[in-house]
């Protein structure tokens, strides 16, 4: 792949070289200017004029860029010859695609096929294909238009436009159909042969014979096409290279005596391209893998048009030794949209493949429960059915039928998708009789996190000591540190690698980044402002040039000067941008993105006609939601909203409309980040401070940059645009000095908790390990404590444990190792102090993931309750009926440090009481706008429903569950009673109501509809009709059920008021549950 | 053996523009067309083995190769045609006495149909001063008695060639692309460098030439009339000159009969 370095051989190249370094640096920053003055000129004013002077000094340019790949072209196509210079050859047609990108296509047909096929090849041979493709989508009219209709005598131009459009199929890849067709269009010329070549060689007179060896040329170029199409779609011929030398070679030799330079060079370009071309398609990639990658390569390039990885994607395959197995722990290091997924995809097949005996299986950890949803549905939709992949709910309690498939001995999965606070359950508690192969942790940079990163790095030290047989592949964006984490997890010292792209000069996409601020006007409109843009030098690759420049508009929303605020100028900002394309309008609270969506939405149109993703979703809304629910107009004009006040499937299906492009604006909270990567063309932050936060923190360069980098579009739009809100001068300061700062290394929560300690002068404090921070530190020695027979053995072993801690390394490297020591002393203290425990409240410690301090709150508190609780109680009618048996758990959960969020509904005004009130109302079926009328306050209805989504899908469906989770163990232990002895109906019973309340149902039946994505609004109905035929009650078997079930099916399941139709039902299921 | 300078018949005394005429007597003028323009028209180097090894895999490509053969193993020289000729003279007389280096044949570079690349009939490199300079030039050949002859006017005259050649920056960055193209790896290369490095000082370091073959009597009209025109673009060091290259009367019509004789002669000598 290419590097920096080749770049700077590239500078000092003779060719090159002859042009002063100034004069080729300006070109580039003038280049720049034209690229984004044509994709964003129509919103923001730059008025850049291009001179013919500067087009005629960057065609020469060009050429001597492109000289320097000439020179070297060898390297492409013999790669012996140790002469030539391939990296010099790969970063000048880099340079070179960078120069002629910027020209104007010419409006001659036959000027222009060259033309585009020239820096088509060229891109290629840059490894600029994702470029290419953005070239294309933004140039696709005048590629494509003026189609040139040969007459009879004119064979060559027959065959030329023919083969131009074979190619433009080729280069922008975008249907498995029409690379399927290419091979029929080559029959089709030769049916035509007959009819055309001797008409045109009689109209050649004395030019005969070069005009012969011109369509002998041509023809062979045509068996290339047909060759190389051939290749793409199916893999086929396996001696490729071999053929497509023969057949360029002879069509390049024809060219030459036929005296046609144009055609020479323009065949041995498309040569090296072609070559380019199969060797950074899927199937070349991947044909010396295993028999289970070429299933799934055949599954991909069909289903999914996927033909040719990016260059990063093929450099850590063929280069980087991604899949090399000597290799345990592999940290990927790629930014947001560089294509992550599809190399852990090939890193699982690997993993299956060889534990493929043991029948060992693949934990994929992702951070939230959309995500988790997320990459389920896109690795089933990868793997198709021969490789089975489950999920995992997030609720921290392994339920009835999660238990059953877990524990299953044949493959009941191959992988299994889950949260780390999940995965930490099944791993901990060795729920899975089978080999853990491989973990691989998706957004692993959540490491830093607060609140979670130390839950996850103790999991990766966890599976480290308890799964020896697993391999790590973590994967994150922008992290200076990646092999530091490599060797961390890795068996011995050469086994971890890191693969990044911080050598390249690769990118997904292009961006701008800026700020906009307010700019009075004085003139006759009251009041009047306009926003400008000012672009900002930045760390990571982005489009940088000075200035600031008018956004089209003025007044935006009509509001005056003196009332415009960072909420207004990000939503006008949203709205005019969306001209070009989805933006995402970033509030920083949810009621920010609410008025921003309402503003925008009030100043747009319906959608004429409303597209029927949306239809389909304003039906889903009415139907879960309710009727009035304001979001359901908002989508007819092409405004989403995306919080944490919607529930998790409103928010994948927002995430599913900005993915098929059909939103104007999606109007989020910076929790958007943790959700899917839906790429937009522009994104807006109304702040670099985080909402979630009470204090306000700024966010870390890492968080901006993920969200940032979803702004343009792999092969789909142009440059991407992003913006923050500006206030005054001060702020401009912050802003411009912010966007600057490295992403910088990932530090441990660890190695923070302690520095925190020392710059406390807290360090030799051994009790601060019961602070809360330090919770889940406690939770992994338990486990470790669980693990070992007797406490002299843990506390010999301790530093062994210790070491498997990212943050234990990294204290310990340091110099001075005065805090690993502490660590390490805090560890063995607290170690000594479980000794003291009942070894039952470790083990139930371990099950439920609650400290042991926990489990003995939690313990007493069921203990001293007034009205006991048995396990007779412990049934969906007793626990969700009119007792007050739910109030009383809510009251213990409630008093319990590790559910402290609960206490945020609690904090709003609820007691105990209520909150079971709501939760019974959840599980009984009461809609969300019901719920939110009974229980909550708010300035508006979607103020009131905003808050039931963040009582019942943050604090309940987590907490509650949770706590319910570890409460029924507790009466169950007090009770005397061995669970395993009870009948299996009860245990079902007892085992589902975490569920019950996480899936908001109240059968078991319907907990498994709702496992498998059924709406929750038909879940009841169908869960019913599951029962009466039901076998085995297992997720499989449900889903099997619910693929069985037609759209008539549907229908009449379904509830008559409903606004969703059986087909409607069907389809969103299909979408939720990546069934489509 | 190389082709003669002739005799210089007028020097035209023009700023900045090189402009003469110089003519050839029967016997320079045999000894030239069964020599170095012989070799360039029947392109010995190398043309059969190329032809031969496209050949080779042309039924692998599925089309119909019959009608190709036809043409391919029949009319060898169907393309020797008068202008060819001395266009061949033209490009060996500049090599031989102009310091002129013309890297590849004249057959490979015949204007094809449908090729959108505008073309030049002399691509190569100039030396003077110990100064590399890519020489762009046109070619025309002529028996018009009039002065100068009628191919110099028009569209497609060698005037307005010339003035294409001066200000089509495009034309020249793709002929010099090619060039590059062709002469990497080769003898040439360190003299492409020079030039190319040359060009790229200054766009005007490169060398434009004209040149008419005649067989009349030599005329200082035929390049005086375009001189002061052409004088125009010789601005920042460009250089363009002319030659005019004067054969016996009524030679070019008996171009290719002497070509081709030569021809059998040299295959006869083979049998």
């Amino acid at each position: 792949m290419l590097k920096y370095d080749d770049l700077d051989r590239l500078e000092q190249h003779w060719a090159v070289a002859a042009i002063p370094k100034d004069v080729r640096e300006s070109c580039f920053r003038e280049i720049e200017k034209i690229i984004v003055q044509k994709s964003v000129g129509n919103q923001i004013e730059f008025n850049f004029s291009i001179s013919n002077q500067l087009e005629d000094e960057i065609r020469k340019i060009a050429a001597a860029y492109e000289l320097a790949a000439i020179e070297n072209i060898g390297s492409m196509i013999n790669q012996t010859n140790t002469t030539l210079d391939r990296g010099v050859f790969i970063a000048a047609s880099w340079k070179a695609y960078e120069l002629y990108r910027s020209m104007e296509i010419p409006d001659d047909y036959q000027q222009k096929i060259f033309f585009v096929l020239h820096i088509s090849a060229i891109a290629y041979c840059g490894e600029r294909w994702n470029d290419l493709r953005r070239w294309y989508a933004e140039n696709n009219n005048k590629i494509k238009k003026n189609k040139y209709i040969p007459q009879d005598h004119e064979w060559d131009m027959h065959m030329l436009t023919t083969l131009y459009e074979c190619w433009v199929s080729l280069f922008t890849k975008d249907e498995w159909a029409k690379l399927n067709e290419i091979q029929s269009h080559i029959v089709e010329l030769r049916q035509k042969q007959s009819q055309f070549e001797k008409v045109f060689l009689e109209s050649q007179g004395n030019l005969k014979k070069p005009a012969a060896f011109r369509l002998l040329s041509i023809y062979h170029w045509a068996k290339c096409t047909e060759l190389l199409a051939l290749y793409i779609t199916q893999g086929e011929p396996a001696n490729i290279t071999t053929q497509l030398d023969k057949h360029f070679e002879a069509a390049i030799e024809g060219a030459t005596l036929s005296g046609d330079p144009e055609l020479e060079v323009i065949l041995y370009w498309l040569y090296c391209a072609s070559r380019q071309m199969i060797e950074s398609s899927i199937w070349w990639i991947a044909r010396t893998i295993n028999s289970k990658t070429t299933d799934f390569v055949k599954h991909v390039t069909k289903a999914r048009a996927l033909f040719e990885m990016l260059p990063p994607q093929k450099a850590a395959i063929r280069e980087q030794g991604l899949l090399d197995q000597a290799s345990t722990a592999i940290v990927v290091e790629m930014p947001t949209s560089g294509g992550k997924t599809l190399l852990a995809e090939f890193k699982i097949l690997q993993a299956l493949n060889q534990f493929a005996a043991d029948k060992g299986w693949v934990a994929y950890v992702a951070p939230t429960r959309a995500l988790v949803s997320q990459i389920t549905r896109r690795l089933r939709k990868d793997f198709g059915p021969k490789i089975k992949v489950e999920q995992l709910s997030a609720a921290v309690d392994i339920d009835t039928f999660e238990e059953m498939m877990l524990s299953d001995k044949e493959r009941s999965f191959d992988v299994l998708v889950a949260t780390p606070e999940k995965l930490n359950l099944v791993i901990r508690n060795k729920r899975v009789p089978r080999p853990l192969a491989l973990v691989v942790m998706d957004e692993a940079h959540n490491i830093e996190d607060d609140e979670r990163g130390l839950r996850i790095e103790l999991l990766l030290a966890t599976v480290k000591s308890d799964c020896p047989t697993a391999n790590f592949l973590l994967l994150m964006p922008y992290v200076e540190n990646a092999h530091t984490l490599s060797k961390w997890l890795s068996s011995d010292i050469s086994s971890g690698k890191a693969i990044s792209i911080g050598s390249t000069p690769w990118q997904p996409n292009e961006r701008i980044v800026g700020l906009y601020r307010k700019s009075v006007i004085n003139d006759d409109i009251r009041g009047n402002w306009q926003i400008k843009f000012k672009t900002l030098a930045t760390t990571p690759k982005t489009i940088n040039f000075d200035g600031e420049y008018s956004i089209t508009g003025t007044k935006h929303f009509g509001v005056p000067q003196s009332s415009v605020n960072k909420t207004i100028l990000t939503a006008a900002m949203a709205k005019t941008m969306s001209e070009r394309g989805t933006s995402l309008a970033i509030g920083r609270t949810i009621n920010d993105s609410w008025n921003m969506a309402r503003r925008i939405s009030n100043e747009l149109d319906i959608l004429n006609p409303i597209p029927e993703q949306i239809l389909l979703v304003q039906k889903y809304l009415k139907s879960e939601i309710s009727p009035d629910f304001e979001l359901v107009d908002m989508l007819s004009k092409g405004v989403g909203v995306h919080n944490a006040g919607l529930s998790d499937e409103a928010r994948q299906l927002m995430e599913w409309l900005a993915e098929e492009g059909v939103l104007r604006v999606l109007c989020a909270t910076t929790t958007v980040a943790q959700g899917i990567n839906f790429p937009v063309s522009s994104v807006f932050m109304q702040s670099i401070y985080l909402s979630d936060d009470s204090y306000g923190r700024q966010m870390k360069p890492r968080e901006f940059w993920n969200l940032a980098g979803r702004a343009g579009r792999i092969g789909h739009s142009s440059v991407g645009v992003i913006g923050i809100a500006c206030e005054d001068d001060e702020d401009e300061a912050i802003i411009t000095s912010f966007v600057r700062e490295k992403t910088g290394e990932l530090i441990s929560r660890l190695v923070s908790m302690i520095n925190d300690l020392y710059e406390t002068g807290k360090l030799f404090n051994l009790n601060v390990i019961y602070n809360e921070e330090w919770t889940d530190f406690r939770c992994y020695i338990a486990h470790m404590c669980n693990e070992k027979e007797s406490l002299d053995e843990i506390i010999s072993d301790m530093e062994q444990l210790l070491r498997n801690t990212y943050g234990y390394n990294v204290l310990k490297s340091t110099r001075d190792g005065k805090k690993a020591k502490v660590l390490l002393d805090i560890a063995k203290a607290y170690a000594t102090k479980l000794k003291g425990y009942p070894k039952y409240i470790i083990s139930m410690a371990d099950q439920t993931g609650f400290s042991p301090e926990g489990i003995n709150a939690a313990l007493r508190e069921v203990r001293d309750l007034r009205q006991a609780i048995t396990v007779d109680n412990l049934e969906s009618q007793s626990i969700f009926g009119d007792g007050s048996e739910l109030a009383n758990l809510y009251g213990i959960m409630l008093r319990l440090p590790q559910l402290r969020q609960l206490a945020e509904i609690a904090g709003s005004g609820m007691d105990r009481k209520r909150i079971a009130a709501i939760t019974t109302d959840w599980v009984s079926g009461k809609t969300i706008k019901e719920i939110a009328m009974s229980y909550f306050t708010g300035n508006s209805d979607t103020d009131k429903i905003t808050n039931a989504c963040r009582a019942i899908y943050k604090q309940i469906a987590n907490y509650s569950t949770w706590g319910l989770s570890v409460l029924t163990k507790a009466i169950t232990k007090l009770s005397g009673i061995d669970f395993d002895s009870l009948p299996d109906e009860k245990k079902r019973e007892i085992n589902s109501l975490p569920a019950m309340i996480y899936h908001g149902v109240n059968t078991p039946e319907a907990v498994l509809m709702r496992m498998n994505a059924v709406p929750r609004s038909i879940a009841h109905q169908m869960g019913k009709k599951y029962a009466e035929e039901a076998d085995k009650y297992t997720v499989q078997e449900a889903r099997e059920f619910i693929k069985s079930l037609d759209v008539k099916n549907w229908d009449d399941l379904r509830d008559k008021k409903s606004f969703l139709s059986g087909k409607d039902y069907k389809d969103i299921w299909e979408l939720l549950a990546g069934e489509a | 053996m190389s082709v003669a300078f002739g005799k210089k018949e007028y020097e035209i005394d023009a700023p900045q523009i090189i402009a003469y005429g110089v003519s050839h007597t029967d016997e320079e003028m045999i000894d030239a067309l069964t020599n170095e323009v012989y070799e360039k028209v029947y392109d010995v180097s190398g043309i059969t083995d190329l032809v031969d090894s496209v050949l080779i895999n042309l039924t692998d490509t599925g089309f119909d190769n019959s009608l190709l053969m036809q043409i391919f193993t029949s009319m060898n020289d169907d393309c020797i045609e008068d202008w060819v000729i001395g266009e061949a003279y033209a490009q060996a007389y500049l090599e031989d006495n102009f310091s002129s280096i013309l890297p590849w044949n004249l057959r490979r570079d015949i204007k094809k149909p449908g090729s959108s690349l505008p073309g030049a009939d002399i691509v190569g490199f100039h030396l003077q001063d110990e100064t590399v300079y890519f020489l762009f030039g046109e070619i025309k050949t002529s028996s018009d008695r009039n002065y100068p002859p009628s191919l110099m006017y028009g569209p497609t005259g060698l005037t307005k060639q010339l003035e294409d050649l001066c200000t089509e920056q495009n034309t020249i960055l793709s002929l010099i692309s090619y060039l590059g193209f062709r002469l990497k790896g080769t003898q040439h290369w360190s003299l492409y460098q020079n030039a190319f490095r040359n060009y790229y000082i200054n766009n005007f370091n490169v060398h434009i030439i004209g040149v008419l073959v005649r067989d009349v009597v030599p005329n200082k009209k035929d390049l005086s009339a375009k001189v002061n025109s052409l004088s125009s673009y010789c601005i920042n060091g460009r250089q363009i000159n002319l030659l005019a290259i004067y054969l016996p009367q009524g030679a070019i019509p008996k171009f290719v009969a002497i070509v081709k004789s030569e021809h059998e002669r040299r295959l006869s000598a083979k049998c």
